[in-house]
C-alpha cells in the first residue's frame, strides 16, 4: 500500500493517528501560541541603542590596529617587518627603520592603511614583542581613503594606555 | 430677518457678560437661512469623523509597531519624540512629500481612484459607530445593514487597485481580496444575526442598551460567545489582517494590491486598513461587549450619583451629560483598543494561511458553524419568548432543543471536521 520505508517516522502519520479532535487541538495550539507571545511581552528588550549604549565587546575583538608602547612612553616596536611580511594585503603595513649608534632599532615610519585591512589579526599573532595589537574600537569611518591611512603618531598608544591594555588582557608588563 | 431693526447698542455690563454674547450668537444662528446650519453641522460632523478616523489610524500604526516590538523583545520606534510618539506623523510627512510614481502602462484614472474608493466607505463607517450616548453621527434603525453594505464597498477599491496597476502581483492581490471579502462576509453577517435576533433591532444603540446590565448581560460573555468568536475571526479576515492577509502577502505577492503604490496613495491604503480595523473592533465591542457601558452596568457617573454631585458642586447643569458621555467614551475606547491589541497578538502569533486553507476554513468550517449557531440561538430566543407567556413548564422543550442543537450540532460538526481532516491527511500520505 505504501511506498515509504519509514512509515513510523512520517509526520503526517502522527496527525492521522492523533487521539484528539483536530478542532480542539487547533484551538489548544493557538492558545499556547498566544501564551508564548504574551510571556514575551513584559520582558526587557534586548536591543542596544548603539550610539548611546556601546556593546560589550570581547577582549579578543578584532578592531582598530595600534602600536603599544613601553611603560615609559618609548617605542616597543623593533621594526622587524614580521607583521608587514605576514600581512595578506600586500603593502598594507609599511615600516621604515634604521639602527642608531648603539645598534638599537629606531622606527622612523610605520603606516597602516585601515581602509584595506581585513582584520585577520595575523600581524598581532606574529609580533615578537607583542607591540602591534587590536583595540575594540570599531568606529573607523572617515571621509576619505587618505584619512584611513594611519601613521605612527595615530597608531601609538601612550605608555599608560598600553599598560591598561596589557593588564586587562593578562599580558606581562613590559620590561624596560 | 429683523436683526437690524432690533439692534441696540449694548451697555458695558452686557458686553462683559459672557451669557449676553452667547444669547446674541444663538439669536444670530436662528436668523441664518436654514441651509447654513445644516451645512455647518454636516461640515463639523464630517470633520469629526475624518479627524477621529485619522487620529485612530495614526495611534494604531504606532501601537502596532510598539506592541509587535514588545512581543519580540525589541524597543520599536523610539527616536521621534518621547518614546517615538511622533514616528507616524513623521512617516506621514515623508509619504506626503514623496514622488507619486505612475508607470506609463497603468490605467491612471482608476489607479488614482482606487485609494479613495477604499478609504471613503471606511470613514463613512465612523458615522454609524456609537462612541457614547450622544457621540454618534447617525443612529439609523437599520444601522447594521448600512455598516455591512458600506464595508463591502471598500473591496472594490482593492480590486480596482490590483487591476489598474497592470502588474501580475497586484492583480493577484486584488483578486484574492475580492474572493476573501465575498467569502468572509457570509459568516460575518450570519454571526451578527444572532444578536439581531435577541435584540429585535439592527440599531447599534438599541443593541448596546440591551446589554447595559453589566458584564453578564454582554452577548459575547454568556449568551452568544460562539457568535462573537465567529464574528471576530470573520472581521479579522474582512480587514485583511494576519493570519488572513493574503491580498498583501509580502512573501508571495511582494505587497499585493498596493505593490505599485507610493507616496500619499500608499498612505491612504495604509490609513484605511487601520481605520477599518478600528471600526470593526468598535463594532465587536458594540455588538458583543456592551459598547459604551461599563462592566458593572450603566456608568459610574449615573449609578453612584457622581455626575449629580459634581454638577451641583460647580452649578453647571450642562456638565452632567458631558461627564456621562466622557465616561462612556472611555469604556468604548478602552474596550475597542483591547480588541485591537488582540488583533495585534494574533499577528504576532499566527502564520499566514494558504489560499485554499483560507477558502476551506470559511466555507467548510465557519459558515456551517455559524448556521448551527444561528439555529441554536433561534431556539434559545423561542425559549425566552415562551417563558414570558407560558412559564418554564410550557417552554422547556425549546431550551432542550437549543441545548441539543448547541451541544450535538457543534460537537457533531467538530467530530465531522476531525474525521474529514484525518481522511484528507491519510489520502495525501498514502498516495
Amino acid at each position: 500500500m505504501s511506498n515509504h520505508s519509514h512509515d513510523a517516522q512520517h509526520p503526517l502519520k502522527a496527525i492521522e493517528q492523533a487521539e484528539g479532535n483536530v478542532v480542539l487541538e487547533g484551538i489548544k495550539a493557538i492558545a499556547q501560541g498566544f501564551a508564548t507571545v504574551l510571556k514575551h511581552h513584559p520582558r526587557e528588550a534586548v536591543t542596544l541603542e548603539y550610539p548611546e549604549v556601546m556593546p560589550e565587546l570581547s577582549d579578543r575583538f578584532h578592531g582598530r590596529l595600534s602600536l603599544l608602547s613601553k611603560s615609559d612612553d618609548t617605542d616597543l616596536c623593533i621594526g622587524c617587518q614580521a607583521c608587514a611580511r605576514v600581512c595578506p594585503c600586500d603593502d598594507l603595513i609599511q615600516i621604515d627603520m634604521h639602527r642608531d649608534d648603539d645598534k638599537k632599532p629606531v622606527v622612523t615610519r610605520f603606516t597602516i592603511d585601515m581602509g584595506r585591512c581585513i582584520f585577520c589579526g595575523n600581524c598581532t599573532e606574529v609580533c615578537p614583542v607583542d607591540c602591534i595589537k587590536m583595540l575594540s574600537d570599531f568606529e573607523l569611518a572617515d571621509y576619505s581613503r587618505e584619512a584611513l591611512v594611519l601613521d605612527k603618531k595615530d597608531l601609538t598608544l601612550s605608555g599608560k594606555e598600553s599598560d591598561e591594555w596589557r593588564a586587562k588582557r593578562g599580558y606581562a608588563p613590559t620590561v624596560l | 430677518m429683523n436683526a437690524t431693526a432690533s439692534f441696540e447698542i449694548p451697555t458695558l455690563a452686557q458686553l462683559l457678560d459672557p451669557g449676553f454674547h452667547l444669547m446674541k450668537a444663538i439669536e444670530l444662528w436662528h436668523q441664518l437661512p436654514d441651509i447654513v446650519p445644516i451645512f455647518l453641522t454636516g461640515v463639523v460632523l464630517f470633520g469629526m469623523v475624518a479627524v477621529m478616523g485619522q487620529a485612530a489610524a495614526v495611534v494604531m500604526v504606532l501601537m502596532e509597531r510598539k506592541v509587535l516590538s514588545w512581543f519580540t523583545q525589541r524597543k520599536g520606534p523610539n527616536r521621534v519624540g518621547p518614546g517615538g510618539m511622533f514616528q507616524t506623523i513623521a512617516d506621514g510627512v515623508k509619504l506626503l512629500t514623496k514622488e507619486d510614481i505612475m508607470t506609463p502602462a497603468m490605467d491612471k484614472f482608476l489607479f488614482t481612484l482606487a485609494p479613495a474608493i477604499f478609504l471613503f466607505p471606511v470613514f463613512a463607517l465612523y458615522a454609524l459607530v456609537p462612541f457614547s450616548e450622544r457621540l454618534i453621527g447617525v443612529s439609523l434603525p437599520l444601522g447594521l445593514l448600512v455598516l455591512f453594505a458600506l464595508s463591502s464597498i471598500s473591496v472594490i477599491g482593492l480590486v480596482i487597485a490590483g487591476w489598474a496597476s497592470n502588474n501580475k502581483y497586484s492583480l493577484l492581490g486584488g483578486m484574492r481580496s475580492a474572493a476573501q471579502a465575498i467569502s468572509y462576509e457570509v459568516p460575518l453577517i450570519l454571526s451578527v444575526l444572532g444578536v439581531v435576533l435577541f435584540t429585535g433591532s439592527a440599531n447599534l444603540k438599541t443593541i448596546i442598551e440591551a446589554q447595559s446590565g453589566g458584564i453578564l448581560h454582554w452577548y459575547g460573555i454568556l449568551l452568544t460567545p460562539l457568535s462573537f468568536l465567529l464574528f471576530y475571526i470573520a472581521s479579522i479576515a474582512e480587514v485583511n489582517r494576519v493570519p488572513f492577509d493574503l491580498p498583501e502577502a509580502e512573501s508571495e505577492l511582494v505587497s499585493g494590491y498596493n505593490t505599485e503604490y507610493s507616496g500619499m496613495k500608499f498612505a491612504t491604503f495604509f490609513l484605511a486598513e487601520y481605520a477599518g480595523l478600528f471600526v470593526l473592533s468598535a463594532l465587536t465591542v458594540a455588538l458583543f461587549f456592551g459598547g459604551y457601558t461599563s462592566p458593572f452596568g450603566g456608568t459610574f457617573m449615573q449609578n453612584y450619583g457622581v455626575a449629580d454631585a459634581i454638577t451641583q458642586a460647580v452649578q453647571l447643569p450642562l456638565l452632567k451629560p458631558l461627564l456621562i458621555n466622557v465616561e462612556q467614551i472611555f469604556w468604548m475606547l478602552s474596550k475597542t483598543y483591547l480588541f485591537i491589541y488582540i488583533a495585534m497578538l494574533l499577528r504576532g502569533t499566527l502564520p499566514r494561511l494558504k489560499p485554499d486553507q483560507l477558502m476551506g476554513f470559511c466555507w467548510k468550517f465557519l459558515i456551517p458553524l455559524s448556521l448551527i449557531n444561528l439555529f441554536m440561538l433561534g431556539f434559545a430566543k423561542q425559549f425566552s419568548l415562551s417563558l414570558a407567556t407560558e412559564g418554564f413548564a410550557g417552554s422547556w422543550i425549546y431550551l432542550a432543543l437549543a441545548g441539543l442543537v448547541g451541544i450535538g450540532g457543534v460537537g457533531g460538526f467538530c467530530h465531522f471536521i476531525d474525521r474529514q481532516f484525518k481522511a484528507q491527511v491519510a489520502a495525501r500520505y498514502h498516495a
